[in-house]
């Protein structure tokens, strides 16, 4: 008699959403479809973590395309991909997607600032940054 | 500050408040509601109150039509009294289903041969309770229309660095979610005539015009 087969364990890193999930999403929502003890990912999530690591290594002295490919690789994610990004950022480079934006655009104006940071932390956390920085502790 | 306080609380799906309210007091140790004590307007306070009791119920749960009946016979008299009540508004629009709220627009302009949102716009309302009671509306009825005339106003004043941060806050805000995205720069159009992405190219600052280009053709 052969054994029940066994069910096969689910690698680590599991890419979870379809393409076309965002079709579904209702807007504004604070859930990204991330799950706990997932690991969030999608295709050239890889290259996007390294691109963005060399375009922030220039820190404060950050030069005009280092910031276009900030802007061309976050407008693009969706709020699963974002999570993925920051989730991989903050393993790979140990250091916050988020503070790291704060930080480098510390010296810009307060719109450009907001809005990178916004792309960079998704709208769950942005909608917390907003109420923090902007609501009870304006510090922009 | 006030606009971004009703962007961020009216209207909001009761799950979603509830996670905001818990990340928030996760990671910053303070209770969402302090956000009451820095608003200036007392309409706007009662507002947030309201929506912080989080009881609101979800769009799952199946409307009353009795109720919504005896909610239009109590709306009509309001709208047209001379100085109404903010807080009688609220308790129905920040109380009800969304659901609720679609139903009862719906009836409210077959009764009165007028857009529930129309008709809040005229009323005598102080500003902040009209535009929390047109949020809330317009977030149950039409919210694409919703985000396109919130992006036509803060539009209208982006020469000021006020105006500017208002753009940004609101593009950010609604650029996460794709598909909404693409139906509010089409409502856009609709609405004024403008497309979108021509607005942002055409700003004259260099960063923040690629950035805000670069989220318009998304």
């Amino acid at each position: 008699m052969t054994p029940p087969e066994q069910p096969i364990p689910l690698p680590p890193i599991a890419i979870a959403t379809p393409n076309n999930w965002h079709l579904f999403q209702r807007p504004y929502q604070v859930d990204s479809g991330c799950r706990h003890g997932q690991t969030p990912g999608y295709p050239h999530l890889l290259q996007d973590v390294n691109r963005l690591a060399i375009a922030l290594q220039s820190g404060i002295e950050l030069k005009y395309r280092d910031t276009q490919t900030l802007i061309d690789i976050l407008v693009q994610r969706s709020i699963y991909e974002n999570d993925a990004l920051r989730h991989h950022y903050r393993d790979w480079c140990k250091a916050d997607l988020g503070m790291l934006m704060s930080q480098t655009f510390s010296q810009a104006e307060t719109h450009v600032k907001v809005a990178l940071i916004g792309l960079a932390i998704g709208p769950a956390l942005f909608d917390l940054w907003l109420i923090n920085n902007v609501l009870l502790r304006p510090s922009i | 500050m006030d606009d971004l306080v009703i962007e961020l609380f009216i209207g909001r799906d009761p799950q979603d408040l509830i996670d905001l309210a818990a990340k928030h007091q996760h990671l910053y140790q303070r209770n969402l509601s302090t956000v009451t004590t820095k608003v200036r307007s007392k309409d706007l306070v009662r507002a947030l109150e309201i929506v912080s009791e989080q009881n609101r119920p979800n769009f799952e749960v199946p409307v009353d039509m009795e109720l919504i009946q005896r909610d239009v016979m109590k709306i009509i008299p309001i709208l047209q009294a001379s100085f109404p009540r903010a807080e009688d508004l609220f308790e129905l629009f920040l109380r009800r289903s969304n659901r609720h709220i679609q139903f009862l627009s719906i009836m409210y302009e077959q009764q009165s041969k007028e857009p529930l949102d129309t008709a809040i716009r005229k009323s005598g309302l102080s500003q902040i309770a009209r535009d929390v009671c047109i949020h809330a509306v317009r977030t149950a009825t039409n919210m694409t229309y919703r985000d396109a005339m919130l992006l036509r106003n803060a539009l209208l004043t982006v020469g000021t660095k006020k105006g500017k941060l208002a753009i940004a806050i609101r593009v950010i805000r609604m650029q996460f979610y794709k598909r909404h995205w693409m139906q509010i720069k089409a409502e856009f159009v609709g609405v004024t005539g403008i497309d979108f992405r021509s607005k942002m190219n055409n700003l004259s600052e260099g960063v923040f015009r690629d950035l805000m280009s670069a989220m318009a053709r998304v």
